[in-house]
């Protein structure tokens, strides 16, 4: 049985090189939607445990900052001290909508997960996100379709004093009144026609989006 | 007004014996599969009725609706699709929440319905999944989208919508009569004004997480 026991052994070798070794992949961000921009975004190549939020469960402090103010310091502050690789703001400030950037990563052992964030630009706590996705050994081109995600740590009362840029009316009376408290997938903008009164300080005719709300190609090299 | 008896039981808290309908599966304990299936609510504010989770596809896009599948889709009312392939799930499942359910299987394949049930005739749809790569112990992840069943025009109003309180089913098809991915609802804040939803009701796809973990 000594050729079976070798064959067991190579296998083995084999499986754990693939998930040791560093690798080098190249991303590529498109926004997708008609009318919302991103702020700068985060790209961190991780390790399984490190995963940034999970929908159905509490938004951590940090996902807050990043998704209600953009701010990703304390996100990347987290995946840092965990040994994550990440890019900070590759687009170099906001990729607005139908615009793309790419950047490489280069993975250390064990990062073996992807995760894009950034807040969308005008919403309350709205992100897009890629959510810890296995990254592909095998050299190749990989393609991903991103959903928005509401952090649910913010009401979407949709009014220009609770949102950082970007939403252009004023004197709305605020659509909704109490955050979700769960973080999930956006339920959307709603935004209305009056630009100086209304419900909503977004248009709805400008601010609305679906999902995906963005692509990602990943090259594996 | 004929109401959801076993949605509005759901809607009160109460709970009624929906799980101990679901059939064994044809399955022997010798031969076949068994997954282990977890969904996980993740609308803003879309509660989804008791899942039916079954080895056989029950709806298709383009076609119309079983009369079984409109009692869930309209009223949130699973029984009729309940089989030898099929369970059902426990319990109404909230935004947020999640509910899981294990099935033995002879084939490598899953559907899934939940109704939304602030909704006219919306479900969570997931249809003939092919689980044929996903080895012993392995688990995979999709994401289900909104489907229209058809068989309801989306009147939002508080007499056709069981998440509201009042009538659920209705055998009455409405004119198109086919399965197709929803178009979102409008509500009232969005301007219709008939509308008795919010718009915290209002949903993007995808709806919901499926967790599916092959155990045999």
């Amino acid at each position: 049985m000594k050729s079976t026991f070798t064959k067991i052994a190579l296998t083995s070798a084999l499986i754990m090189s693939s998930s040791l070794v560093a690798s080098e992949i190249e991303v590529t961000i498109t926004n997708l939607t008609k009318g919302v921009s991103f702020t700068p975004l985060l790209v961190s190549a991780h390790a399984a445990n490190s995963q940034l939020f999970n929908d159905g469960s509490a938004s951590s402090a940090n996902l807050k900052s990043m998704a209600e103010g953009g701010d990703v310091s304390g996100l990347l502050a987290d995946l840092n001290a965990a040994g994550a690789n990440s890019v900070e703001n590759p687009a170099a400030g906001l990729l607005s909508a139908g615009a793309s950037t790419t950047t490489s990563v280069t993975t250390t052992a064990g990062n073996e997960y992807l995760s894009i964030v950034a807040m969308m630009l005008p919403t309350n706590d709205g992100f897009v996100a890629m959510n810890s996705v296995k990254i592909p050994t095998l050299a190749g081109v990989y393609k991903y379709e991103l959903n928005a995600h509401d952090a649910g740590t913010e009401a979407n009362d949709e009014l220009a004093a609770n949102i950082p840029a970007l939403a252009t009316g004023s004197g709305a009376t605020g659509v909704s009144a109490s955050a979700e408290g769960f973080v999930h997938i956006h339920r959307g903008n709603l935004g209305d026609f009056d630009g100086v009164a209304g419900v909503s300080d977004l248009d709805a005719r400008t601010d609305r989006f679906l999902n995906p709300v963005a692509s990602v190609i990943v090259t594996v090299k | 007004m004929k109401k959801s008896n076993i949605l509005s039981a759901l809607l009160l808290g109460s709970i009624i014996g929906l799980s101990g309908c679901g059939g064994d599966m044809a399955a022997s304990s010798s031969q076949g599969y068994a997954y282990e299936v977890q969904v996980t609510n993740v609308t803003a504010g879309q509660p989804m009725s008791p899942l039916l989770v079954s080895s056989t596809s029950f709806f298709s896009v383009g076609e119309s609706a079983s009369a079984a599948l409109e009692k869930l889709a309209e009223g949130g009312d699973n029984s009729e699709l309940l089989n030898a392939d099929s369970v059902s799930g426990s319990k109404l499942i909230t935004p947020s929440q999640s509910d899981a359910v294990s099935v033995n299987t002879l084939t490598q394949t899953l559907s899934i319905a939940t109704m939304l049930v602030k909704t006219n005739d919306a479900f969570a749809g997931l249809d003939n999944q092919d689980l044929s790569s996903l080895a012993l112990n392995a688990s995979a992840t999709f994401y289900l989208n909104a489907y229209d069943a058809g068989t309801e025009e989306n009147s939002e109003t508080n007499a056709t919508v069981p998440g509201l309180g009042e009538e659920g089913y209705n055998s009455a098809r409405e004119s198109s009569d086919i399965v197709t991915l929803h178009a979102g609802i409008i509500t009232k804040d969005d301007g219709l004004a008939t509308s008795n939803l919010s718009s915290m009701e209002k949903f993007n796809n995808p709806v919901a997480r499926v967790v599916v973990t092959r155990t045999k």
